[in-house]
């Protein structure tokens, strides 16, 4: 019973922590740097669904819309006007990653600063949010979507990178980008509307949070962290390692605290890092 | 830069270092200043932000009282505000920031037991006296000749909340505490209460302060089958566990401690939060105070803290006047000797030679949609 209703989060827990490093690992495939802004979109994403609304009080699926393509347009418009300057001017991926973390801190202020430093939830009572029994075990509703859009989704972007000509842009970019510059691949588009993707990834997983458990602007690089873990140590390279990655991280988790308690909770990531590169820096899957 | 530039730059350095140096020894707090600087420090930002931002209306109203009065020994009070976010190395900076650049006589702070441990040493060290209004952990009773406060340590809670549950044949209880210095101190205080009280612990837990996942916790929790869970969690924590427990369907008695006092909780949780219950200092508000209150925050929210906060200002300006100066050491000395009556805290006050309240009458909250309020028992 118990390991049952276990099983059920690791589910979703893994399938969230899939769909943040799916996004995230769009970026750090195709422009090879750790884009830590994506935290930025996962905050603007949540916030975003809390103002539409909440605020606004628009309908709930329009606005779950409106968010997650705002905040795959803040990723979007994060290459524009800062990541693709750089990249003109032949910065390296350290350089990338520290304009990137500014980004997240200066997002993550403007947001404390309009919607508060304490936590916001997204729903308009906690009691809203109600529950789906399967087989005797329970599930929040946004954790049981969850489960089916993340699915819908890493099904949908495989089928994009395999069978698209926009995916086999995105691999031929990733393999080699000068390359594909010079076979004609557009580049610039290419990489403007990866970003915008992964934004929207990013977003969906800052809505799913508010929903659940509230998020405040230091949120965005709290989740950093496993979505980090998830993609490296699944496999950098892999369009699949990042899923692997996440239910490896999840499961570690859930096993630790059901064996030796919560407290242990926050060193897992960081043990798992640190393994894996001893390990396998590459990351368990290849390609 | 051309020769000239570095030396007009390094003469600019020289000077910058011996201004401040000079200004950094000037001693003591100006007594013959216009006005009598009392610093104020809580959380005004992070977790608790709602119960420190309750707390500073209320210092603000007692001060507003105090000057409308004439003030003390001929003076007026100025309060400087500053935040701690809840954490030690936050107030050890603002205390530190408060005795050296505002050269405050007194301080009125903090609300979270950790922020308190952290900002204790450096007051002691100062000669400034700390009244804390909120912090409940039991190592402040030691934690120096100048450290008071005007709620009593969380032995006492501990005690009566351990009472209650077997009082009421809850016997079985599981603890889940949050990992800082107030949760540690209930985990503790609670282990060896109830112990004593005759009741048996059926699992221990403690959970990071910014943790958001208690399903698997409350799983293991729920599995335990205990009567009560005695949870000793922040306002964040608070919300997400107890969620997290009713959508698990968990019927254990969700029993909690003076942190749930915070009103946000109860407001976000709504119908979700009922039946749970906390034990609290109880308060003795006055309808002049409540009005105060609510005139000023534009909304009924009243926090205990706040009672103590105001109760902390009045008691700081009787033992001025006391002492008739406002020398930090008088001041400290005056309230060993000080006994409040009237508050809208406790009904009387005075300190033990610890600096800790003489007297502790605790209250059990329960709540009900949206709302925490006092059980009749």
């Amino acid at each position: 019973m118990i390991t049952w209703q276990i099983f059920l989060y690791i589910i979703s827990s893994g399938m969230y922590f899939s769909l943040m490093a799916l996004g995230f690992g769009f970026t750090l495939r195709s422009v090879k740097f750790f884009n830590l802004a994506y935290g930025g979109a996962f905050l603007v994403g949540g916030y975003m669904m809390f103002f539409f609304y909440r605020s606004l009080s628009i309908f709930f699926p329009a606005a779950l819309l409106f968010s997650i393509i705002t905040s795959g347009l803040y990723l979007f418009l994060c290459y524009i006007f800062i990541f693709r300057a750089l990249l003109r001017r032949k910065a390296k991926s350290l350089v990338l990653l520290i304009a990137s973390f500014g980004v997240l801190v200066a997002t993550s202020a403007i947001l404390g600063m309009i919607f508060g430093n304490q936590p916001t939830f997204v729903p308009r009572r906690l009691s809203d949010v109600g529950t789906v029994n399967i087989l005797g075990a329970t599930l929040n509703t946004s954790e049981f979507f969850l489960i089916i859009f993340a699915f819908i989704i890493i099904v949908t972007f495989s089928y994009m990178r395999f069978h698209t000509r926009f995916g086999r842009a995105t691999r031929a970019i990733e393999d080699d980008s000068e390359v594909a510059e010079l076979v004609g691949i557009p580049k610039d588009k290419t990489i403007s509307r990866i970003f915008f993707i992964s934004g929207i990834c990013a977003g969906l997983g800052g809505v799913v949070e508010g929903l659940n458990s509230g998020l405040i602007p230091a949120s965005g690089l709290f989740y950093m962290l496993p979505t980090i873990v998830a993609a490296v140590v699944g496999g950098m390279q892999s369009f699949w390692g990042g899923i692997l990655g996440a239910f490896i991280l999840v499961i570690v988790q859930q096993l630790t605290i059901f064996f030796f308690g919560a407290s242990w909770v926050q060193a897992v990531p960081f043990a798992i890092l640190i393994i894996m590169l001893f390990v396998r820096p590459e990351g368990i899957l290849k390609r | 830069m051309s020769k000239t530039g570095k030396i007009v730059l390094w003469v600019i350095v020289l000077i910058l270092i011996v201004w401040g140096i000079v200004v950094m020894n000037k001693k003591g707090p100006a007594e013959d200043a216009l006005t009598i600087k009392i610093g104020f420090v809580g959380p005004l930002t992070g977790d608790l932000a709602n119960m420190g931002e309750n707390a500073q209306a209320a210092v603000g109203i007692a001060v507003e009282e105090i000057n409308k009065a004439g003030g003390i020994l001929g003076k007026q009070i100025e309060v400087v505000y500053e935040d701690d976010a809840c954490t030690g190395a936050t107030g050890a900076n603002a205390v530190s920031k408060l005795i050296n650049t505002d050269k405050v006589v007194a301080i009125l702070g903090s609300a979270c037991s950790g922020a308190t441990l952290g900002e204790a040493p450096i007051s002691e060290a100062a000669k400034v006296p700390q009244l804390s209004f909120c912090s409940t952990n039991p190592t402040i009773s030691q934690a120096g000749d100048y450290i008071f406060r005007d709620v009593p340590s969380d032995l006492f809670q501990a005690k009566y909340a351990a009472e209650y549950l077997v009082k009421n044949n809850k016997t079985k209880v599981a603890l889940l505490t949050t990992k800082n210095d107030w949760g540690d101190g209930l985990n503790k205080a609670f282990t060896e209460a109830f112990a004593k009280a005759g009741g048996t612990i059926v699992m221990t837990s403690s959970f990071n302060p910014d943790a958001k996942d208690f399903r698997t916790e409350l799983v293991k929790i729920k599995a335990a089958n205990p009567d009560a869970v005695y949870f000793a969690g922040y306002t964040d924590g608070t919300i997400t566990a107890l969620k997290q427990s009713q959508e698990l369907g968990m019927t254990a008695q969700f029993f909690g401690a003076d942190a749930w006092d915070d009103t946000k909780i109860w407001s976000e949780l709504g119908t979700l939060g009922n039946g749970a219950m906390y034990t609290v200092v109880g308060t003795n508000s006055s309808d002049a105070f409540k009005a105060k209150m609510k005139a000023k925050l534009g909304k009924d929210d009243l926090v205990y803290c706040s009672n103590y906060a105001y109760d902390g200002v009045k008691i700081l300006a009787e033992a001025m006047n006391r002492a008739n100066s406002s020398n930090s050491t008088a001041i400290k000395d005056a309230l060993y000797k000080t006994s409040y009556t009237g508050g809208v805290g406790s009904k009387e006050l005075s300190f033990d030679v610890n600096g800790d309240p003489t007297s502790a009458a605790y209250i059990i909250k329960i709540a009900k949609d949206g709302k925490a309020t006092e059980m009749v028992q």
